[in-house]
């Protein structure tokens, strides 16, 4: 029953042109969440690094250099409340949905993982043949949710402290501006090699992975990375097909 | 000596045969003393004993708006009496002129302000009138000073130039327009800053960033200030960030009288942070709810940021002195300074700053290289599986 419930939420979408079929990956909420993560990330990390800019670079706003770092701090600030907003938005949604609950469940890292994460290694090493076998997140996506959630606790709660450093202690704030810089490098870099090869620069996903936009995985696509959850969800169409008649 | 006599000679025998062909009158009203008869030429220069390009070239206009801009040459420049002029002394901004002050009918001079200057930290006397060490490193009135071009702002909008509204009040007591013009401008001209934050950054720096003579005179050089976000605002002409006169010597205090932060008499002493944080009185909107928590400890020499100041000054010349151990890499005299001058709990804070620092960098080059090397795995792991008609497609 538990299992029904687990891919109810990810039902067959029917055929798009020709006759491959396509699977719900990612609904409409974690669209939403995607997009606007993926968009305050952007604006975030280009209005910070902004500050980091060697003095050389900034002839380019020429006389307009005052109005860019106002304007980059306000932006910066009002993406940041959106980006915590949406972190409200996920907490909501893991919690209180029951296709959140299901993203929950199947994120939690198992020994499995570990495993996986060997063999995985052992196969690009050539030392074995036997590719492991997915279910319906991988260690890569595991590790890039969690850490994403870690990142973004720590850029939010140091980000605080940056915004209203005079009502602490100044090692806070000393603490918080390193942790704050160095938090925006990793994740940035983080994100560069782990998710843009994932999505863009991989063989067969280049340019992109289109995922992101309508949610719809397709059918060979999710046999082969997801091995695990396509059987469950093969076995239940199957099962639900002999119920039906 | 007599070479450069007689090229002196011939330069003015020409300069003055010029002189008598291009002169308009209007140009020497000014000049009572005639100096700009041979002065006004662009190319009168010439290289000295020390092989020094020297440039004698006055540039009128600027200078009759500038602050000195009624002063005779010869007020200055006292001890000019003959051709060439010879053995001349150097500009002493202490010599009394023959302006008369109006507000105390006496000849006017800066030697009060320079005596003051002169006991501070950055004066060439120490307390008790001896003459310091390396003296020929402290700045002297003209280092900061350059005679400036008046540059009046119209009353009220802060714009430049002179409003004429209330030039015409002016004139309608004082008839001579151009003695008006001109204290105008004096008296507004002080009402914006001279220098741009960043240009005043860089005045300081050009010493305070000098690590050889900072050493000399026992002082850590300031490599950190730009790791600060009040730099970081001020390289975007942010007007509100404080440059190093802002904290250093803030409304209240005097920049020539500067003091190290372990004088009780300068504005970044333990006990005067919080109203140099707050600054309630200022122009500037700074932390203004600053709490004694919050105005404490170091604001740049903190080091852990102390990123690419050893890289900026890695020239040959300087690793062979570190080599040699004539000087300490920047890095290991701020952690050595850190060891000697922080109290027991700031320098735990700075070793906790510094075990943050290399934690997140060891975080850092340890995952991300993991990740490339995962990746590229992966890509050559993918590229088999399509040569072997993987489903990708």
């Amino acid at each position: 029953m538990n299992k029904i419930n687990n891919f109810s939420t990810r039902e067959k979408t029917g055929s798009h042109a020709g006759d491959e079929k396509y699977y719900t990956r990612l609904n409409l909420h974690e669209r939403i969440q995607h997009h606007i993560t993926w968009s305050t990330f952007f604006i975030l990390a280009t209005t910070g690094f902004m500050v980091e800019f060697p003095e050389k670079w900034l002839f380019i706003f020429g006389s307009y250099k005052e109005t860019v770092f106002y304007f980059r701090g306000l932006i910066h600030r009002i993406a940041a409340v959106v980006m915590i907003a949406n972190l409200f938005y996920q907490a909501w949604y893991v919690t209180f949905t029951k296709s959140g609950r299901s993203l929950l469940r199947d994120m939690i890292p198992k020994l499995q993982d570990a495993k996986d994460f060997f063999q995985n290694m052992f196969y690009y090493l050539k030392l074995t043949d036997q590719k492991p076998l997915f279910d319906r997140f991988n260690y890569k996506e595991k590790m890039e949710y969690w850490t994403g959630w870690i990142g973004n606790i720590i850029i939010t709660v140091t980000g605080f402290f940056l915004w209203f450093p005079q009502y602490f202690f100044k090692i806070i704030f000393d603490v918080s501006i390193l942790v704050h810089t160095m938090e925006a490098i990793l994740a940035s870099c983080a994100i560069m090699v782990w998710h843009f090869y994932e999505v863009h620069l991989k063989p067969g996903k280049f340019p992109m992975s289109k995922i992101w936009l309508d949610g719809k995985i397709p059918e060979h696509e999710l046999e082969e990375e997801h091995p695990l959850e396509y059987q469950r969800i093969k076995q239940a169409e199957s099962a639900s097909a002999t119920s039906d008649l | 000596m007599k070479v450069q006599t007689l090229t002196l000679k011939i330069v003015l025998i020409s300069v003055t045969i010029a002189a008598s062909l291009y002169v308009s009158p209007s140009l020497m009203a000014a000049d009572v003393e005639n100096c700009l008869m041979c002065h006004k030429y662009t190319g009168l220069g010439r290289i000295d004993e020390n092989g020094k390009k020297r440039l004698f070239y006055v540039n009128e206009a600027p200078y009759t708006h500038s602050a000195h801009g009624r002063l005779r040459c010869k007020d200055c420049h006292v001890n000019i009496e003959k051709f060439p002029h010879v053995d001349l002394e150097k500009v002493d901004c202490a010599t009394e002129c023959h302006l008369v002050e109006p507000s105390v009918e006496r000849k006017f001079s800066h030697a009060k302000m320079i005596e003051e200057f002169e006991l501070s930290v950055h004066g060439r006397k120490d307390s008790q009138g001896k003459l310091k060490e390396y003296p020929e490193d402290l700045p002297t009135c003209i280092y900061c000073h350059e005679n400036r071009t008046l540059e009046p702002i119209a009353l009220g909008g802060g714009i430049e130039g002179i409003a004429q509204d209330v030039l015409d009040r002016c004139l309608g007591c004082h008839e001579d327009e151009q003695w008006t013009r001109t204290y105008y401008s004096h008296l507004t001209h002080r009402l914006k800053k001279r220098r741009s934050s960043e240009k005043m950054v860089e005045l300081c720096a050009s010493c305070h960033e000098d690590e050889e003579k900072m050493q000399r005179h026992g002082l850590e050089a300031t490599g950190t200030y730009r790791d600060t976000f009040h730099w970081q605002a001020i390289k975007y002409g942010d007007t509100n960030a404080p440059n190093c006169i802002d904290c250093h010597a803030p409304v209240g205090y005097f920049s020539h009288t500067i003091m190290p932060k372990t004088d009780p008499r300068s504005a970044i002493y333990k006990e005067n942070l919080v109203p140099t944080c707050s600054n309630p009185n200022g122009l500037q909107e700074c932390h203004l709810s600053a709490t004694p928590a919050f105005a404490q400890g170091k604001i740049h020499p903190s080091g852990v940021k102390a990123k690419l100041f050893d890289l900026k000054l890695a020239t040959f010349e300087k690793q062979e002195m570190i080599k040699k151990g004539e000087l300490k890499p920047f890095k290991s005299l701020l952690a050595q300074k850190a060891q000697e001058e922080f109290t027991p709990m700031e320098y735990y804070q700075y070793l906790f700053l510094r075990l943050i620092k290399y934690l997140y960098m060891l975080l850092i080059g340890g995952l991300i290289s993991f990740m490339i090397f995962h990746q590229f795995l992966d890509y050559f792991a993918t590229r088999r599986e399509m040569k072997k008609g993987g489903t990708h497609r």
